[in-house]
């Protein structure tokens, strides 16, 4: 018998877009979510989005880049940068010498996330990766503004200034005194960074972003 | 108020603005621009503080935030320092360590008295008369007298933030030097954040008189300020004080309520010199202040220090500021120039044309004041050839004598402090790499030597970035061995000469710390505080060497000065706490704890429910959920559990390795109990390990241990380099404990899964779906009850919650929180980590031994297992209980008794609800841990109480209801 | 703050990263003598000069070999584990 999926939820109660069931949602109507974090003089605002219902998918351990390979999909040489998969309308971040992420270039695109996730799963290869769990363990936000480097200054001790980190670089440290992956996407048209960190934390973040941001 | 001087002196303040505050209950009027103790002098009201031992009257001294003298408190902030504060509209202001008023101190007295205070007296003093006096008597007495302003504990909570700054080139004070290392630095293409404590960048150049006129100062003065402006690779951060240098270039800056932590590559210090009081007879009386500081005064708030002021130039700034009062229409009674021959002869001419009197080979001996020492009103001059001395009138003396580098920083990052006999002041050597330094604090005097200074620093840090920076010619520095003066350092026969003004600390007592036997610089300091006030030595610790040097007949380069640390200047605590913000964790059902009623607990950072339902009837809901659960069926959120996945062909070997029983051997479908062992043997956490395929085993590790286990597996297998991929999931799993008798009736009503004892039987495991949601279920539990450990990935946690507590209901389910299950397991003797444990907890002392999977050729631990099998036993976690009917009860930690020897404790106890009595575990002697022995509890409140071992699985001890 | 080069991460804040203690020669847990293991637990070289120690940098569970100046605290160099001698397991 085919299951009902039981619906997903993400820390803020939103229900996840599944891949495979009909309508995904636009980057427009994520904005739905966007949270104006604070004005400042001479720059402009600050939003940030909550995009943890979205789809992503990551792959870990021995075999991984022999699959991408198998694939023909060029994974980005260097650990710490996202490279786009033009074929697929895909992004791919590579967080370790077996540590993949996959990521759509834009949300409504995930049905390419989900074929390739189909792909990897139905493959009988005997050393592929494995399922890194990457939607459920971590929360994604995407923050982002003219001033967010100077925002996130305050709270991450890697210099994140937009001439000095060029876009699709990602960097691995800490955020709001937790590990924190920071990937500059511009996802949302301007200076912006997709978080990856504990989803278990997403409320704490939430509040810490916005704390920092009053002033 | 007084008239001010005419532009173009008062750069600083805008004179159609004027301010209204007060002083002391009295009202003042200052301008905007000035700072709150220019504001005073330009009123006439010089006195601003008491000394702290003594009440001594005091005002300005440096005009440039490095004294004590200046402090006050401004509404509810203590130690505010006038004579930087900027003054605002309706600001208040009060003295502080004074008795009465500030006028009229009644502890003035004191002054006095302080021959019966000779230093060290302290130390000398407060131990009697009786016991505690120093807590009863003098702490107390002492803080009335010479506290430190008042914290205001009602003051409004202010937001102080941090913030991280990333810059190539850093560059400490924005005087010439700064301002042109800045400029030459960003011109090479380096990004420069140039940062000055003042409000202005400028330094020197806004206050200070040189060779060329003030008009072409000036003039510099504005291009300089200009390239830097004008160039888009410099930030420029004023009114903020680079309060300390940490290892790797890394240098807090305060701007307001800002805390910025700048990391440089580069680091160019143009921190200037501080000049130097000298001590002579009553040289802390108001109306005597450094030149500088005179200068000040004039330059940037327009303010005539003085109506007649005699001069004393130990070098040639003091002709300059000489030059300076004359043509503020000061009358210049006399310059004293302690040196028998004259070395600035052209100025000295400039000084004669305008009929000043200049007296060589003479120094300040003592000053006179007007009544209460309120103000200056006289100097005796004392002529080193004729032995005569004279008074004379002056309502301001100014001294101009030496100068000290202000060598904190560089000191701070390694640099070794030096003394320039020939030059007759502290230098700076062994500067460490990536760190430049220029302008006066390196040494360099005469103004183009400054500003080619900051220029081939900026060119040095360039190139050592790596960009294209100029070759810069040093100029000759003609001022070099002319700026600082080393007078002698004798003490006036009746004191009062101060070498340290926060402290109230003479040559002699200084001279005394010696002779009592403090030899030792550092020694000195702790006996006589010398250079321990607010302005940590900044105008004590050259004449502290100098006074320790002659006395101890060595060189004042191997006295040195005390170890400098950071801070520079004071900080506020609000900056160093910065936006505190404490992690929290919640689990996927958070909100639905909530919506029950819990009552939540942090665990770590996670929150977990301790208890449903009111704060009023905590225990009977306590008691209510552990019947629940053996009565009926209760469930736990247990997704705080600490969750890795192995995976990998050598999962099972690792497991092995790191835990203590059969991994590698285990069948797939099967749980099976991990304790982990640190190298000594110790017990440090335990989970279960599930084995869902040969190559993949799920491992559960404890809420707080997960974290550890996790990188030490990881690390561990770094070394070990077995082909597994090691995954912390613990946040991407929620996992519910569903456990009771009706456990497996819940399960049948959700659907989905078989979940009979043939299917599922105790300790095994299984992959489904349960109510659509993906599960990983385990036959475990902690309750001894029929259990089923339900595991989903987190987004799915709500929905799988709702279900069973849907299916559940007509059975009775609901959910428990931490308080319960405590109960349970104790009923059951399940030992927690860190609680039933120490650093030292062995398995075989905790009646574990049945984990010790001993034939397995390694184990982490295992060898010091051996080892310690070897020695006799010293103790045993026992059971033990006692009747429900006590007047007294036992708690976590009470010891165990042998007599009146404490021979151990209790690490877990409660009045079990399904036992009726009061159990618990000890760690007691191994000769004691036999069942049926009688052991001693000591309560808390003292009551001793007769316990009887029994063995800790108090509860169904065959574990009949758990394996159905 | 300190700075430490993670190979993989590139410079750090120091806070950044954990402290694995010193890296030690590999041997037999199982063979070696009963004082060789309690020397090895209970004893410890403290060496003025530079040793190498085991570093993790926590954001990207990254373990590495620092070489650091006990005296100095310089960090000397930092590289990947696999650029040591082969440590064997100690099973």
């Amino acid at each position: 018998m085919a299951f009902l999926a039981a619906a997903r939820r993400t820390p803020f109660g939103d229900v996840y877009a599944e891949f495979s069931e009909g309508e995904t949602r636009s980057i427009d109507e994520a904005s739905r979510q966007a949270t104006v974090l604070f004005e400042r003089k001479g720059g402009g605002p600050i939003d940030l989005r909550d995009l943890t219902r979205y789809g992503r998918f990551g792959v870990k351990g021995r075999g991984a880049s022999d699959w991408l390979r198998s694939k023909g999909i060029a994974f980005p040489e260097r650990i710490n940068t996202l490279a786009p998969i033009a074929s697929r309308t895909l992004d791919i971040v590579r967080l370790g010498a077996e540590d993949y992420l996959f990521l759509p270039q834009s949300v409504e695109q995930s049905a390419s996330l989900s074929a390739l996730r189909t792909e990897w799963e139905a493959d009988g290869l005997p050393r592929k990766g494995f399922n890194a769990w990457r939607e459920e363990v971590w929360a994604w936000f995407h923050i982002s503004g003219t001033d967010v480097a100077e925002l996130l200054a305050k709270t991450c001790p890697v210099d994140l200034n937009a001439d000095r980190l060029p876009v699709r670089s990602v960097v691995q440290s800490r955020v709001a005194q937790m590990d924190c992956i920071l990937a500059r996407t511009d996802r949302a048209g301007n200076h912006g960074f997709d978080l990856f960190f504990d989803v278990a934390s997403a409320s704490f973040m939430m509040r810490s972003l916005r704390e920092l941001g009053i002033g | 108020m007084i008239p001010r001087l005419p532009v173009p002196y008062g750069t600083r303040i805008n004179r159609s603005e004027t301010l209204t505050f007060r002083f002391e209950g009295k009202t003042f009027r200052g301008l905007a621009g000035d700072s709150l103790a220019s504001a005073l002098v330009a009123s006439g009201q010089w006195l601003i503080s008491r000394s702290f031992k003594y009440h001594r009257p005091r005002s300005v001294l440096t005009m440039a935030g490095q004294d004590a003298n200046t402090l006050v408190q401004v509404a509810g902030e203590p130690n505010v320092l006038a004579d930087v504060h900027p003054l605002r509209e309706g600001l208040e202001a009060t003295a502080q360590n004074v008795n009465g008023s500030l006028d009229n101190d009644r502890d003035a007295l004191l002054d006095r008295l302080g021959r019966f205070m000779p230093v060290g007296f302290y130390y000398r003093t407060f131990f009697g008369p009786g016991k505690n006096s120093w807590l009863r008597l003098w702490e107390p007495l002492i803080r009335r007298k010479a506290g430190l302003g008042k914290v205001d504990v009602a003051a409004p909570r202010a937001r102080y933030e941090k913030q991280n700054r990333f810059y190539e080139v850093l560059v400490v004070g924005g005087g010439p030097a700064g301002m042109s290392a800045a400029i030459e630095a960003a011109a090479a293409g380096a990004r420069v954040l140039l940062v000055d404590e003042n409000p202005e960048l400028g330094g020197s150049l806004t206050y200070a008189r040189f060779d060329d006129k003030p008009e072409a100062i000036a003039q510099s003065l504005r291009d300089l300020r200009r390239q830097v402006e004008a160039h888009a690779g410099i930030d420029v951060l004023t009114s903020a004080i680079a309060n300390g240098w940490y290892a790797d270039n890394w240098v807090p800056v305060i701007s307001g309520n800002r805390l910025l932590k700048v990391r440089a590559k580069e680091v160019i210090l143009c921190t200037g010199s501080l000049d130097q009081p000298i001590p002579f007879r009553n040289n802390d009386l108001p109306g005597i202040l450094l030149g500088s500081a005179a200068q000040r005064l004039m330059r940037h708030y327009a303010v005539k220090p003085g109506r007649r002021a005699v001069v004393f130039a130990g070098n040639r700034d003091g002709y300059r500021v000489a030059l300076d009062l004359i043509a503020a229409g000061v009358e210049v009674a006399a310059v004293v120039d302690p040196r028998s021959t004259q070395q600035h002869a052209s100025l000295a001419e400039d000084l004669a044309a305008k009929g000043v009197r200049i007296i060589m080979n003479a120094t300040v001996v003592e000053a006179a004041g007007t009544a209460g020492n309120k103000h200056l009103k006289a100097a005796r001059i004392a002529s080193a050839g004729s032995g005569t001395s004279e008074w004379i009138d002056c309502d301001l003396l100014s001294v101009s004598c030496a100068y000290t580098p202000t060598y904190q920083l560089a000191l701070q990052a390694g640099a070794k402090l030096s003394y320039d006999d020939g030059a007759a002041q502290f230098a700076l050597s062994s500067i460490p790499a990536h760190l430049t330094l220029a302008g006066s604090v390196a040494g360099n005097f005469s103004l183009p030597s400054v500003l080619a200074a900051g220029r081939k620093a900026g060119a040095l840090a360039a190139k050592t970035l790596g960009l294209p920076g100029r070759d810069i010619d040093m100029p000759k520095d003609d001022e070099r061995g002319v700026s600082s003066f080393e007078l002698p350092l004798v003490g006036h026969p009746k004191g009062r000469d101060f070498v340290d003004f926060d402290e109230d600390l003479q040559i002699k007592d200084i001279v005394d710390a010696v002779r009592t036997g403090y030899s030792e610089l550092e020694l000195v300091k702790r006996f006589s505080t010398v250079g321990m006030g607010p302005s940590q030595g900044r105008h004590s610790a050259l004449a502290t060497a100098r006074i320790v040097a002659h006395a101890t007949e060595r060189k004042v380069a191997d006295i040195g000065v005390t170890t400098s640390r950071p801070p520079f200047g004071p900080e506020k605590l609000g900056l160093l706490a910065g936006i505190q913000q404490s992690r929290y964790r919640h689990t996927s059902v958070h909100h639905r704890h909530i919506d029950a009623g819990a009552k939540m607990t942090p665990v770590g950072a996670w929150w977990r429910p301790l208890y449903y339902g009111d704060e009023k009837a905590r225990d009977a809901a306590i008691v209510d959920e552990v019947n629940l659960v053996r009565q009926r069926v209760g469930m736990l959120d247990v997704s705080t559990l600490g969750k890795i996945e192995l995976r990998g062909p050598d999962a099972g070997v690792l497991l092995d390795r790191f835990c203590t029983m059969n991994y590698a051997k285990q069948p797939i479908g099967r749980v099976r109990y991990c304790l982990t062992l640190n190298e000594m043997g110790s017990v440090i956490d335990d989970g279960v390990a599930f084995r869902i395929a040969q190559d993949h085993y799920y491992v559960t590790a404890t809420t707080g241990g997960v974290d550890r286990i996790y990188a030490d597996m990881c690390w561990h297998n770094v070394q070990w380099g077995l082909d597994v991929d090691i995954h912390n999931v613990t946040g991407g799993f929620a996992a519910f404990n569903l456990t009771g008798p009706l456990a497996r009736q819940v399960l049948q009503a959700t659907g989905g899964m078989d979940v009979s004892s043939e299917a599922l039987p105790f300790l095994g495991g299984r992959v489904g779906r349960v109510a659509n949601c993906p599960v990983r279920i385990m036959r475990i539990g902690y309750s001894g009850e029929l259990s089923f450990e339900l595991h989903t990935p987190q987004s799915y946690g709500e929905a799988l919650w709702d279900a069973l507590i849907d299916a559940g209901k007509p059975l009775g389910l609901r959910p428990y929180g931490l308080e319960a299950s405590r109960i349970l397991r104790l009923e059951k003797g399940h030992i927690i980590i860190g609680q039933d444990t120490d650093a030292v907890s062995t398995a075989d002392e905790l009646g574990m031994e049945w984990a010790l999977a001993m034939k397995k050729p390694f184990f982490i631990g295992k060898r010091s297992i051996e080892l310690l099998r070897r020695l006799p036993a010293k103790r045993r976690l026992v059971g033990f209980e006692l009747p429900a009917s006590l007047q007294d009860k036992p708690d976590e930690a009470c010891l165990i008794l042998q007599g009146d020897a404490a021979v151990g404790h209790v690490t877990s106890t409660c009045l079990s609800p399904t036992l009726g009595k009061w159990i618990g575990l000890a760690f007691v002697p191994a000769d004691l841990a036999e069942q049926a022995k009688a052991v001693t509890i000591k309560t808390r409140k003292g009551t001793q109480l007769q316990a009887r071992i029994v063995s800790p699985h108090f509860f169904d001890p065959e574990n009949k209801r758990q394996d159905v | 703050m300190k700075i430490m080069n993670c190979p993989l991460n590139g410079p750090r804040n120091i806070s950044e990263f954990t402290c694995f203690g010193p890296v030690h020669d590999a041997f037999d847990a199982q063979s070696i003598s009963d004082s060789g293991w309690s020397h090895y637990l209970f004893y410890h070289e403290n060496k003025a000069g530079i040793i190498r120690e085991w570093w993790r940098h926590t954001p990207s569970n990254y373990f590495f070999i620092a070489e650091r100046h006990t005296v100095t605290d310089e960090i000397v160099a930092t590289y990947s584990p696999s650029e040591l001698p082969r440590t064997e397991s100690k099973s």
